[in-house]
């Protein structure tokens, strides 16, 4: 078996023309779809992956707002290391 | 499967189809297919169904049933076996409904299902029989085999012959990656997305399956 025989096996084979659903064939699917109601109900991980591009995105958007929120409101007031800094020489002072 | 009790005679008419399904049901199924106002778009159907309007979705099936019978057809000959898949199918896409986002059209969504209820098939199928069946071929199909120098067109439904003869060797998988790229034509990236692998595992599953498939029609042709 050589390629070209492979290869006009498999472009004959996509010749083949499809089979046709029998009339009425979406009735029958109904039917099934009657006799076994179940439907699955939305879960949480079906939400979440539904709307995880879109919440990503509002994560990463609250995350930037307040690293840009902190950075802005430590600039006006000292920082953290400095109030502690403070406050130890005062208690090392009136002590 | 229940289609094939119902199909132990004759196919059911329409109407016999109607009256299993319940009078009022089909009455305003009846009504939605003859559409006293037709629903142009999938996505406004699909907005209907999931607000209730179960019965809306025999339109969605009869919009979409000759697309999964092209896919499912080969990988099953028999029609009624084809039907049942086909209707396992879509009874699929019915209990996942939930999970259709909308992001891509339905037809796709469909089509991976149908991709994957064939892969299941075709596991269940390679439980049952492993031998390649020889017997079954046609004296044109064993003469086009045998004949090196053959520059004849092959009919489409014997090459399909030789082909499912010669694949029960190969693997489920093997046998998807096969018909998907060789005889559909699709791209790596299709087959990628409608079966869930990744592009590389394709590539690779390709040569390997066509490599083991050519193996399987020499070991045809020598018999």
């Amino acid at each position: 078996m050589n390629d070209r025989k492979l290869n006009q096996l498999f472009s004959a084979a996509g010749r083949e023309k499809p089979a046709a659903p029998a009339d009425g064939f979406e009735l029958l699917v109904l039917q099934q779809i009657q006799r076994n109601p179940a439907r699955a109900e939305l879960t949480i991980s079906d939400v979440l992956g539904m709307w995880f591009p879109r919440l990503a995105l509002v994560a990463a958007t609250v995350i930037a707002l307040c690293v840009v929120g902190d950075f802005v409101s430590s600039s006006d007031s000292p920082s953290l290391s400095d109030s502690a800094s403070q406050l130890s020489d005062q208690m090392l002072v009136e002590n | 499967m229940t289609a094939v009790a119902i199909y132990l005679g004759a196919p059911p008419s329409r109407r016999q189809a109607l009256a299993c399904f319940g009078e009022r049901r089909a009455d305003k199924l009846k009504r939605g297919l003859q559409s006293e106002r037709p629903v142009s778009d999938d996505a406004e159907l699909i907005e209907r169904i999931r607000a209730g309007a179960h019965e809306e979705y025999a339109e969605l099936v009869r919009r979409h049933q000759s697309h999964v019978f092209a896919i499912l057809y080969r990988y099953e000959r028999d029609h009624h076996r084809l039907e049942d898949l086909a209707q396992d199918t879509f009874l699929k896409a019915w209990r996942s409904f939930a999970q259709f986002d909308g992001r891509a059209p339905f037809q796709h969504w469909l089509s991976k299902i149908a991709v994957h209820a064939a892969l299941d098939h075709l596991r269940k199928q390679k439980r049952s029989q492993n031998e390649i069946g020889f017997a079954e071929l046609g004296e044109d199909a064993l003469d086009w085999l045998h004949n090196e120098d053959k520059q004849t067109d092959l009919d489409a439904s014997q090459a399909r012959e030789i082909l499912s003869a010669a694949m029960r060797k190969l693997s489920p998988e093997d046998q998807l990656v096969l018909t998907l790229l060789e005889i559909e034509d699709r791209s790596g990236k299709e087959i990628s997305a409608l079966t869930g692998w990744n592009p590389v595992t394709v590539r690779v599953r390709a040569l390997r399956a066509r490599a083991r498939l050519k193996k399987a029609l020499e070991g045809l042709e020598k018999k």
